[in-house]
């Protein structure tokens, strides 16, 4: 047999989590080499299926195992409760800007929020209350049906189904983490290991983020005449950005106490599972977004969505490894 | 570990571990003796129903060998695998009993020759 059948074996068991490296993974090299042929230069087909397979089948059953520990659980639990308040913020944020033009201005407005707006604010709001509630299974069906609509407004956004609305993708990848969470957390846990005051706070910071729309309504100089839309978009004022930024800022405080008041293990976790979300609402907001100058709705373009695709799952896998590392360090110094 | 997660591959690595205590390679060796050819282990599906069954304090490590300067190490059967394997053994054998027996049955309702000796319970 050859160094490089070796050398292959020892790439597919590297596919195996560490821990059944560490006890198998000298046998299996011994039983695989023993049952190869005389020259085999190559893994056989079915060993080397069965070898990713089963690789594969240990992680997924190690992944089930970590999220059974009671941190990932919190975590996930405490995601339950921060998402649904995230997605209500946002689709209230059109609601707030009419609101805030419908103040300024006296005559009729010449646009509207959108039924599809009324009935998201609406949906979410039903979900966050379920939550509050501890009525998990009200609530995981409540996000599950927003997922639904958001795929159905996704499918009909784009009659050539060659463009995928920006925004869209982002209120459909969160309102999916809303729905897988609640339907695998435990129903008031979240609630639990929040408290009802850092609850609050989130909510209030929330509140104050969904109200950052009606700013530039309520603040600008140089409106005014519902008539033309084009008026809306010379709206300015000095007071405008520096009191956008300022509640930008009161919110951001507020979230990061609440998150800062968690325990520790459980603080990571719930920071490792809102980074993807973080990075990919950048990504739209700082990077895709920008060209539209937020007037326009934007599209993905073939070659956008891959990478739209990879940037949360990239990123969800290096907090976990960047977790996984600092806790084996702890324990290690620990010890 | 409950009766339902034992499976045919446990089954037959705890048979095979009945006779004596074996390596990896004997065991896959000894399984496909035992199947008569049917059952062919690979290395990953053995050391995961290893783990399995270890975990479960069905079987553990005998000894520990070097060969060639490669670890070798042969598995035993607990006194816990054996009760699981001799309760599992008695639980598939009522079940093919019954097989049998039904078989038999249904070959002389429908007049399709005498019936083997099927069931006779000595299996």
């Amino acid at each position: 047999m050859s160094a490089g059948l070796e050398r292959r074996y020892r790439w597919l068991l590297a596919c195996y989590p560490a821990e059944h490296r560490r006890v198998y993974g000298d046998e299996m090299l011994g039983v695989l080499l023993a049952g190869a042929r005389e020259k085999q230069r190559y893994p056989g087909l079915h060993e080397t299926v069965d070898l990713l397979l089963t690789a594969v089948r240990l992680r997924v059953r190690r992944a089930g195992a970590g999220l059974r520990d009671s941190r990932w659980t919190d975590a996930v639990a405490v995601l339950g409760v921060l998402a649904p308040v995230v997605l209500l913020a946002k689709h209230l944020r059109p609601v707030t800007d009419y609101l805030g033009w419908a103040l300024r201005v006296d005559d009729p407005l010449p646009f509207a929020v959108a039924p599809t707006g009324w009935l998201r604010v609406a949906g979410w709001a039903a979900v966050t209350v379920a939550v509050l509630c501890g009525w998990r299974l009200v609530a995981a069906a409540g996000a599950w049906a927003g997922v639904l609509g958001e795929v159905v407004v996704l499918t009909r956004s784009d009659p050539t189904q060659t463009a995928v609305t920006i925004p869209i993708w982002w209120s459909l990848a969160l309102a999916l983490i809303v729905a897988v969470t609640l339907s695998f957390s435990s129903g008031g846990r979240g609630v639990v290991v929040l408290g009802w005051r850092r609850v609050a706070l989130f909510g209030a910071a929330a509140a104050v983020a969904a109200g950052t729309a009606a700013v530039e309504p309520l603040l600008g100089t140089g409106g005014g005449g519902g008539h033309d839309i084009f008026v809306f978009a010379l709206v300015d004022g000095r007071w405008v950005r520096p009191t956008a930024l300022l509640a930008y800022a009161v919110a951001a405080l507020a979230v990061v106490v609440v998150v800062a008041g968690l325990a520790p293990p459980v603080r990571r976790r719930v920071l490792a599972l809102l980074a993807p979300m973080v990075t990919l609402l950048a990504v739209v907001q700082l990077e895709l977004g920008s060209s539209s100058g937020g007037v326009l709705p934007v599209y993905a373009g073939p070659a956008q969505r891959p990478f739209m695709a990879a940037t949360p799952l990239l990123v969800l896998l290096a907090g976990l490894a960047v977790l996984r590392r600092h806790e084996r360090a702890g324990q290690g110094s620990s010890a | 570990m409950t009766e339902t997660n034992l499976g045919e591959t446990g089954f037959l690595v705890l048979t095979a571990l009945a006779g004596e205590a074996q390596h990896g390679y004997g065991m896959i060796e000894d399984i496909r003796r035992i199947s008569d050819g049917q059952v062919r282990l690979h290395a990953g599906t053995l050391y995961a129903v290893l783990d399995r069954l270890r975990k479960a304090g069905l079987v553990d490590v005998d000894r520990e060998e070097v060969v060639q300067s490669r670890l070798r190490r042969y598995y035993r059967l607990t006194a816990l695998g054996a009760q699981r394997l001799a309760a599992e053994s008695e639980r598939l054998r009522r079940h093919a009993k019954v097989a049998h027996q039904r078989l038999n049955d249904t070959r002389l309702a429908f007049g399709t020759g005498t019936a083997p000796a099927f069931g006779t319970g000595t299996a």
